[in-house]
This record gives structure tokens, sequence and C-alpha cells, in this order.
């Protein structure tokens, strides 16, 4: 008897996934789509970043992606690369589509294995792991720092960006009033230890 | 009763599958009808739960006596039922006619039996691109009337669902998301209206309660809980009499510089509004004022901010207000529901009270009639440098900034006359930084860190409503959140961030009988009866705020 629905859903479903397929994939335009490509030359291949100057996009969460391109495109934050680029998307509707077009890949996960440039050291984990208990970073961007709605997923993050943008946090370049309290006057030390901490997730 | 099939479905499953009409068994297999006379007298009925809260009143009080003091320690699961959904649960679940309703985290509903916890029906709303919330995904649950299911949801839209069969019927939209509205609330229905506040008093909105009607979806009025002039009466003291420190002189001036800065103010409602049925009188608690720790954005007591406010259900019109903190800077606002119940009076008369329970760590009473502050309690939580004002540096100051008491509503039992809440203590420092409204990106103002070292923990309290004496208090490990349930059979029910739920002696606060579910237990509790046979059902998803070990299950307890 129940499977009665079931099978319409899933038939439906198949008449959905084919017709997907034909669009490569995905409901995307190819506007969106072409549009994506001239960001990924930075960003990476379907926005896994593999250069730490470069945050990954991929899997990060919609509504955080949308606000940071709407941030750069009206100049509350600033960076001299980025937000030349962030000027060539149309309007808010462009932005919305490229935010949930990279957010739909699965999540980016940096791999410590992968990129010699970063070892781990214990004792700066363990010390990352006390400044986010204290700073309560999970009751923000969530269990095991993944993210949710606006808050942005941060574990699995390039590295070297992420120290960036903590210390831009802290001397203000950045602005985000509550990351500019969370982070407050941190020293260098600490931010790196809280980089070890968020990579070893 | 309305019975509506959608044709659409019908026609859909005989088309692409070739079945006949016997694919519609994935309905609920009973007829659904929350009549207005079922919801008035929700209290009285131990076989439903047809109220977020239990009952108008939002007493969390069962009347069922079943499961008792003497047989509690025999208490098992009778079944668990999961969701596709691992992240933090808030739902009460609404129970009737045997069947469970409840909700998880992201917009899903399910629909099971509750005696066996088959499933019924799963509706998954699809929000929209953009969300921003406060405390993670959560949704409290749904509301009953007639018919009908009605959810908030995260992209603050408000759906109605066919009880019976999980088909969405309407869809309201409440306000753009893009600036920060969302819905975690369970909304209440009364008179063919469907009450719901909003959320986002983190990102710079004007808060509000809405009316929608409950057959079309259409919005019957809208109560700003911000009005346009929301400076007040220049208030130096908060509801206890403690000075709050505020520099008058330099508000005024802010005030003539900057105007009115009700546009931006906040003041979401969290929780479930109760409803004064005699009266007609909608009574709700305000939440904080944006930005949360930066007052010099937002000079004046920032009404109706961290109120108690009581409107008119038919109108929506203002009857009256309380203000529990003028100009909060700490976040410290009224997030736990009221409750209504009889008080005694400062005379000792009793009177139509409203009691709700303060992230400052109090439980006030109020006239229900006048709003008028009859008490409030001894502080169930230590309580510190209060109200020291933030500091770039970081001001400590007790409790911390999830209270006191959180969202999680109380529950009142009026054998013994207490009412039951669950506490927080979590020292932090309070650090502010002022910034100008960011545009619907999160505007706290500042930070709430907490502090190494200090050790956390939690309270049950039991708290005498007629003298504000705490009768009992015992200590958790960790910080409470989720809610409590009473019952006539002598107990209070509540779980923990460490996967506990727990059973208390009402009068000593003896903890009786305990059980691990493995997950946090941070949802409210609810009771009902089948075929003669009490059960007690509690939500264990763990809690985003608090980040307490997140699960996808609903666990239902009941006597072998
Ligand atoms: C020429 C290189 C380059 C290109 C091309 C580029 N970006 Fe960026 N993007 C950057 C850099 C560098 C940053 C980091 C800026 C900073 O440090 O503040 C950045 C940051 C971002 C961020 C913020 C991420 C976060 O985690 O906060 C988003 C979103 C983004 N880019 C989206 C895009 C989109 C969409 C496009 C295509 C329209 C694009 N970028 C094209 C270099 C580029
Ligand atoms: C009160 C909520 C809150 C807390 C607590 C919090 N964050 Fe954030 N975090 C945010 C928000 C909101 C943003 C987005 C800021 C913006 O709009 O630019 C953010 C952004 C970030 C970013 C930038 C991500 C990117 O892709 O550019 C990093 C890194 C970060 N947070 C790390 C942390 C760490 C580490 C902690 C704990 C020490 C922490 N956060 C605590 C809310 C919070």
């Amino acid at each position: 008897m129940k499977t009665g629905t079931r099978t319409v859903c899933f038939t439906f479903g198949l008449l959905l996934s084919a017709a997907g397929l034909a669009q490569d994939g995905n409901g995307f335009s190819t506007e969106i789509k072409q549009k994506a490509q001239q960001c990924m030359t930075c960003h990476g291949e379907n926005g896994h970043s593999k250069n730490g100057q470069y945050p990954s996009l991929a899997g990060q969460k919609t509504t955080y992606l949308y606000t940071q391109l709407q941030n750069f495109m009206q100049g509350r934050r600033k960076d001299p690369v980025m937000t030349p680029q962030a000027q060539t998307i149309k309007d808010k509707e462009q932005a919305i589509k490229l935010a949930e077009y990279f957010s739909h890949f699965e999540p980016f996960d940096y791999s410590v294995k992968e990129d010699g440039g970063f070892q781990l050291d214990p004792d700066k984990v363990e010390k990352g792991r006390k400044i986010a208990k204290k700073n309560q970073c999970a009751s923000c961007h969530g269990s095991g720092l993944t993210g949710s709605g606006s808050m942005p997923r941060i574990s699995g993050q390039q590295p070297a960006y992420l120290e960036e943008e903590l210390k831009a946090f802290r001397d203000g370049t950045r602005h985000a009033s509550v990351m500019n309290s969370v982070i407050g006057d941190m020293t260098n030390k600490e931010i790196e230890a809280l980089v070890h901490y968020i990579t070893s997730l | 009763m309305k019975h509506k099939i959608s044709p659409f479905l019908l026609a859909s499953c005989l088309l692409t599958a070739g079945l006949s009409a016997n694919a519609l068994a994935d309905e609920v297999p009973v007829d659904i009808n929350a009549t207005q006379k079922m919801l008035n007298k929700a209290g009285e009925n131990t076989d439903n739960w047809l109220h977020f809260n239990g009952s108008y009143d939002s007493t969390r009080f069962a009347k069922s006596n079943q499961i008792n003091t003497k047989n509690v320690s025999q208490l098992t699961p009778a079944f668990v039922f999961q969701t596709e959904v691992l992240e933090s649960m808030e739902t009460a679940p609404i129970v009737i006619n045997g069947v469970m309703y409840l909700t998880t985290s992201f917009n899903h509903v399910y629909a099971i039996d509750a005696k066996t916890g088959e499933q019924f029906w799963h509706y998954n709303y699809e929000n929209g691109p953009i969300t921003r919330y406060c405390c993670g995904p959560n949704n409290r649950g749904v509301a009953i009337y007639e018919d009908k299911l009605f959810m908030g949801t995260l992209d603050s839209s408000l759906v109605a669902i066919n009880a019976k069969t999980g088909k969405q019927e309407w869809k309201a939209d409440i306000a753009d998301p893009d600036l920060g509205y969302s819905e975690t609330m369970a909304p209440t229905v009364a008179d063919g209206k469907v009450i719901i506040g909003t959320n986002g008093g983190e990102y710079g909105i004007r808060g509000f309660v809405r009316a929608y009607d409950a057959d079309t979806g259409e919005q019957l009025w809208n109560f700003h809980t911000i009005p346009e002039n929301s400076v007040g009466v220049w208030a130096e003291t908060d509801a206890t009499g403690r000075s709050l420190h505020r520099d008058i002189k330099a508000e005024k001036k802010a005030l003539e510089k900057q105007g009115d800065p009700y546009k931006t103010l906040g003041g979401g409602v969290w929780m479930t509004p109760a409803i004064d049925t005699e009266t007609d009188t909608v009574i709700f608690t305000v939440g904080n004022p944006s930005p949360d720790l930066d007052g010099s954005l937002r000079p004046g007591d920032n009404l109706y901010t961290n109120s108690l406010v009581a409107i008119d259900l038919n109108t929506g019109k203002l009857k009256w207000y309380y203000q529990y903190l003028p100009h909060d800077v700490w976040d410290l606002d009224a997030a736990s529901p009221p409750v209504l119940i009889d008080a005694k009076d400062k005379n000792g008369n009793v009177v139509p009270a409203v009691i709700h329970a303060g992230k400052t760590g109090h439980v006030y009473v109020n006239d229900r009639r006048t709003g008028e502050l009859i008490r409030f309690s001894e502080a169930m939580v230590p309580q510190e440098n209060m109200f020291a004002l933030p500091t770039k540096e970081g001001t400590r100051m007790l409790p911390g900034a999830n209270g006191g008491v959180e969202w999680s509503p109380m529950a009142y039992n009026p054998n013994t006359q207490l009412t039951y809440a669950v506490n927080l203590h979590q020292p932090m420092t309070y650090t502010v930084n002022s910034t100008p409204y960011p545009g619907g990106s999160l505007w706290l103002g500042g930070a709430f860190e907490s502090i190494p070292g200090e050790e956390q923990w939690g309270n049950v309290t039991a708290v005498d409503v007629n003298t504000g004496k705490i009768e009992w208090k015992t200590k958790t490990e960790q910080p409470m959140i989720g809610g409590v349930l009473a019952t006539a059979g002598g107990l209070v029910f509540t779980g923990e961030g460490n996967g506990y739920f727990k059973a208390y002696d009402a009068k000593t606060g003896k903890v009786l009988w305990k059980f691990n579910c493995g997950a946090g237990v941070n949802a409210p509790p609810v009771s009902y009866t089948i075929d003669g046979k009490q059960y007690i059902a509690v939500a264990a998803g763990g809690n985003v705020q608090l980040d307490y070990k997140r699960g996808n299950s609903v666990f239902v307890f009941a006597l072998p």
C-alpha cells in the first residue's frame, strides 16, 4: 500500500534527474556556468582551491557566499583582486545564482597530506582547541565548524586564507562586528593555533 | 470537517505509476480535526497534546497520573522514531487521535503513529537560497487547527499542511529573509487566526507578531513589537530595581542626532504566545534589541524589547506591556514563553497572573489584567557584577548571555503551585564593538565569550509563584536548554546535553528516573494517552548554541 506514492516520487525523481542530466548534471543555466568558469581560474575547479591565497567556495553555504559577493560588490569588504571580480557580477539575482552554484558542489576539504607545505603541530592544535572553546566558535559556525545559513563553513578551508582572514578581523581591515570582537586582540601565535585546530578537524 | 484530497496527486499517481487510489494510503489512517473546542480544553484532555505548550495557558502540565512518583523508575522506551535529519531538535510534538506530528531542523515534518512509531508521511519544505538565522537551523514545531498544520520556515514563510495527507495547502511569505527575518517558533491558532512572531533580533530587523487566516493564508493584522516611538521613559533601573548604569545624557544627545532607531531595533519574538481565551488576549515575550551589545546606536528604553506584551486577538492592538530590562546591552532578553496561571497578588488575593522566566535568572509574576509586576523570584543562578556595561576589553558579568533561562519553556503544576525552570550558569565576558547596520548581516555589536577555567553548570529549579522563593534546586552537570513538562503524577521531566532525560520529584527535586538517549535532549517533552496507556515523548537532537551532541530521534516512553 505504502509503496504507491513512493513509486510516484521515485518515478518523478528519475524524470527530474534525467532532465537534469541533459543540462549537465543540474538545473543551472549555461550563463551561470560560464560565469563560474571565470571564478574557477582562481578559486579552483568547482570551487576547490589549490592555492592558499584563494578561498575554496565548493559546498560553502549559499547565504554566506551571496553575502560576501554583496559585500564585495557594495564595498563593505575590499580586496584588490576580488573586488574587481565582484564588479563583473550583474546584479543580486546573478550573485544568488553563483552562490547557489558553488554551494551545490561537494564541500571543500583541505588535505594536509596533499599539500606538503602545511604541517599540523599537535601542540598548536590543542592550544587552538582551547581558544575555540572559549570563543564558542561552534555556537555560530556549527558542529565541526561546517557552517549553517549565513555562518561560513571554515573546517577544510585553505589554512593560509584562514590565517589571513583572522588577522584581517583582528586588524579591522575586514569588517564584521562579531568576528572583530571574537578575535579581539589575539596574538599571531594564537591565530596560528586556531588555524592548526581548524585544519585538524 | 473539510476533507480535501489533492486532485493533482491522484492524477499523477494514476498517470505516472498506473496505480489505483490506494496509493493514497501514505495518509494518516484516521480523521484529524482539532476543533476550537478541543483546543480550548486541551489542558483538561489527557489523550492529546494539542499545543506546543500543552494549552493556551502554556502551563505544560499534563493531568495524567498513570506515570507517577511510585512507578516512574520502571519507565522504558516504547519506541524510538528516527528522522533523516541529523541536526539539533527543539520540537514539541503535537499528538491527536493517536497521531504524532514532529518537526526537525530545516523544516521537515513527520506524521507518525504515536503508539508504534510507524511513519505515515514526511513533508520536506524547500527553503529558498537565502536563510539567516540566529542559533542553528531549528524548528520548534507545528500548530494544529481543524484539519491543518501550520509551520514557520527558516526563509520566513508560513505554510499550511493538510494533516491527513501531508500536502501543502498554502504558503504565505512573511518577511524578507535577506534582511534577517526567519521563523523557528511553533505558531499558535485561535478562532481561525494563525498567530506567529518573527526571529531576527541578531540582524537588525523590526519585529512583529501577526495573524494569518487559517483557511487562506491572508494576513489579518500586524503588531509591530517596536513602536515608532521606542524611547520610553529613560528608565534608570530594571524590574528588580537595580541600576542599569545608563548615560542618559549621552543617549538623549544621540537621539537628537540619529533619530528614533525603531527601523532596525530588533525585538524578535522567540516563542509561542499564550492566549487568554476569556479576554481574547495574546500574550508574548519580546526579545533583545539590535545590535545586542551596542547601546550607542539605539538611544532610549528600546520599547518593547525585553518586555511582556498583551495584544487583542481580534485586532492585534496593544492592551499593555511591561518592560523587564530597558536598554539591554547584554542580550539578557525575554525569550522563554509566558505562562498564564492564578497567583496571589501583593495583598494575598488570587488574581489572573502571567509568569515568565527571564535570562536574568528571575521568574517574574505579573498581573494579567494590567501587566503590573507583582513580584520577582530569588535569582535561580549566580548574579555577579550586574549590570556592568560591556567594554572593548570585555566585562565579566553573571549571568552569561544565554541566561539564566534561555528560550526553554517552564512548566507549572497547579497542585504544588510551583513553576519549574531550567537554568544555565555560564560565566562570560561582554565585549562591545560598534559598527553601523550591516544591511542584513549578523549584527551583535560585540561578542560574548565564556571564561576558561570557570565552571559551567545547570539547574532544575522549582519556584513558589506566591512568594518568589525557591522551593528546591537540583544541579546538573551542564547548562540546561530545552524545556520542562510537569504531570499530575507528581513528576517533572526535562533533558540534558549529555543525553540524559530525567524525571524529578515535583515536591523535592529528587531524581527518580533517568535514561540516556545518546544525543542531547534539548527539546520540550510532551505527554499523551492511547488505549489507556500514558506516553512521554521527547526529541533528542542536541543543540547548536551550546554545541551539544546532535541526534535525529524522538524517544517515547511508557510503563512496561
Ligand atoms: C583573480 C582571482 C579571482 C577571481 C577570478 C575570482 N576571485 Fe573570488 N576571491 C579572490 C580572492 C583573492 C579572495 C579573498 C579576498 C580576501 O582575502 O578578502 C576571493 C574571495 C571570494 C569570496 C569570499 C569567500 C569567503 O570565504 O569569504 C567569494 C564568495 C568569491 N571570491 C567569489 C568569487 C566569484 C563568484 C568569482 C567569479 C565571479 C570570483 N570570486 C572570482 C580571487 C578571485
Ligand atoms: C557570534 C557568532 C560567531 C562566532 C562566535 C564566531 N564566528 Fe566566525 N564568523 C561569523 C560570521 C557571521 C562570519 C561572516 C562574517 C562576514 O560577514 O564577513 C564569520 C566569519 C568567519 C571566518 C571567515 C570565513 C571566510 O570564509 O572568510 C572565519 C575564518 C571565522 N569566522 C572563524 C571563527 C573562529 C575561529 C571562531 C572562534 C574563535 C569564530 N569564527 C567565532 C560568526 C561567528
